[in-house]
């Protein structure tokens, strides 16, 4: 019996990469199977379940009426959260310093690629606006967490259906009709492609959790509609040649285009 | 973190018509038998790193759930002659209505899913090691201690971990005198009014024992009585299916 996919990974693996493919019986630029389910959740105002292969991640959204911030006093907020418990993987390594650089980076995200209008969630100028809380749980961790975390965020946020909210300046309260529901109008949606260098000079997409452990770096791409870049990060590792940096890009607009293409003709159906 | 105080809206302010929002307002209310379960979905092997996994559909109550183990336990010092288990229940923040935090009812469902399930274990077979339980409950609609024994059960059967029997497990309400089996949204919270009552049983259908009954609530010796039995005839009928459940792990492996 070949026990070295255990005892020595990296060797078995370059078995594979010689003849361009990998174990699992993909090429190198393919991507895992991607499913989305939108609305799974009825207690939740919008949710998504996205499944990158085995790795699944659901999003749920949650919104609540709260006072806005002084920064930003004509501005609704939404707060992602990620919770990554044991349930996902036996082999957890992700600290919570790291869950937490998670959170930020997708709040960052979400501001940056400009691509929820933040004002559309405004109530009442200083006193009232929504606060969307987006919690993130991984059900099951099978390598490249932050694909699935972005797809779910992004296509949970297109599901979202809130109730219209009025407020009466005579008896300054506010009026909540819940049968007319409105949705987030999400012009451009970011899509993250992660990619994984092994040995300096292989590019392996779509990375699992054996893939990550043996790998040297990771770059994550992530794209919007029209051809731009909203996010590039590459965490240490080995150097990354330009011609790499080059055709990772191309390859994360390519993808980008599937993913917005499966996220916009989902039915939006929220169960309520 | 934001640092302002948000109120879900639902609690907040009334509609134009003066009434106060209710949660179930919009949703559509399906008409059910009182003795009626809602439809059950069973499935085990969603999560692949882990050594078990099991999702469980009650209605729409939903849970997930993986089991990680046998693992040796780190401690030296104490010996055990049987295997520990550890379970931890966690709620998703948009599992309810209202956006809580559940610290306690996460450790109250903890312990009672830990103590409905030890048991069923052959522990004796698994000395000095630690067996885990985690479950995420995606939605909370009435019956989900139920929903969750029966998910830590598929799980620890998918785990290949050695077990007496399955488990099956059916919440039955009482409002008087009238038994309501598997409520749903608001008819299983509403449990703080005098009496009534939600009682939970746990059940190994071939043994024909009973590994927990939980009541939350009051109400007379004879309607906890009527509502055991019930929940136990109720047991014994949902028993087909987790077994249909651990066959198709077998036609997976296949």
């Amino acid at each position: 019996m070949d026990f070295s996919r255990e005892t020595q990974p990296k060797e078995y693996y370059r078995k594979f990469l010689e003849k361009d493919c990998r174990p699992d019986g993909r090429k190198l630029c393919e991507f895992r199977h991607t499913t989305l389910t939108p609305g799974l959740i009825s207690s939740a105002e919008g949710s998504s379940l996205v499944k990158v292969g085995d790795t699944i991640v659901i999003c749920g959204v949650k919104a609540e009426v709260g006072k806005p911030t002084e920064l930003h006093p004509d501005q609704g907020i939404i707060i992602p959260n990620i919770e990554l418990s044991p349930l996902c993987s036996s082999r957890l390594k992700m600290s919570s310093e790291e869950v937490e650089c998670l959170c930020t980076t997708l709040s960052d995200l979400l501001k940056n690629s400009k691509c929820i209008d933040f004002a559309s969630l405004c109530i009442v100028s200083q006193k009232y606006c929504w606060i969307l809380y987006c919690d993130m749980y991984c059900l099951s961790l099978n390598g490249n967490l932050f694909d699935a975390l972005v797809q779910s965020l992004v296509s949970a946020l297109y599901n979202v259906k809130l109730p219209l909210v009025v407020f009466n300046e005579e008896t300054e309260a506010l009026e909540i009709d819940p049968k007319s529901t409105w949705s987030l109008t999400i012009p451009r949606i970011p899509v993250a492609c992660s990619f994984a260098t092994v040995d300096q000079t292989v590019l392996l997409v779509d990375p699992d959790a054996e893939e990550e452990a043996i790998s040297d770096s990771i770059l994550t791409v992530i794209a919007l509609d029209d051809g731009q870049l909203c996010g590039f990060y590459k965490s240490g590792g080995s150097p990354a040649t330009p011609d790499m940096l080059d055709r990772c890009m191309k390859r994360a607009h390519a993808r980008g285009n599937e993913v917005r293409a499966q996220i916009r003709q989902s039915p939006s159906s929220n169960k309520r | 973190m934001c640092e302002n105080l948000s109120i879900p809206f639902l609690l907040q302010q009334y509609s134009k018509n003066g009434k106060p929002i209710s949660s179930t307002s919009g949703k559509k209310t399906v008409v059910r038998d009182d003795r009626q379960c809602r439809t059950l979905y069973l499935k085990c092997g969603m999560v692949t790193q882990t050594e078990g996994s099991a999702y469980a559909e009650m209605g729409t109550t939903k849970v997930v759930g993986s089991v990680i183990g046998p693992r040796e336990l780190q401690r030296r010092d104490d010996f055990r002659p049987k295997g520990t288990l550890k379970c931890q229940v966690k709620f998703a923040k948009f599992s309810h209505q209202n956006r809580l935090t559940v610290e306690d009812l996460e450790r109250d469902y903890s312990n009672q899913v830990a103590s409905a399930v030890e048991p069923a274990i052959v522990l004796s077979k698994y000395p000095k090691t630690l067996i885990e339980i985690h479950l995420l409950v995606l939605e909370n609609d009435g019956s989900t201690l139920a929903a969750c024994i029966l998910c830590a059960s598929l799980a620890l059967a998918d785990a290949g971990i050695e077990l007496y029997d399955m488990l099956t497990a059916v919440s039955v309400r009482a409002i008087g005198d009238r038994l309501i089996v598997d409520p749903a949204g608001e008819e299983a919270t509403r449990v703080e009014e005098a009496g009534t009552a939600l009682i939970t049983v746990a059940y190994m259908a071939r043994l024909h024992q009973t590994t927990l009954i939980d009541l939350k609530g009051d109400t007379s010796v004879k309607v906890v009585l009527d509502a055991s039995k019930l929940a136990v005839d109720l047991c014994h009928q949902i028993d087909p299916l987790v077994q249909q459940a651990l066959l198709d792990i077998e036609q997976l492996d296949e």
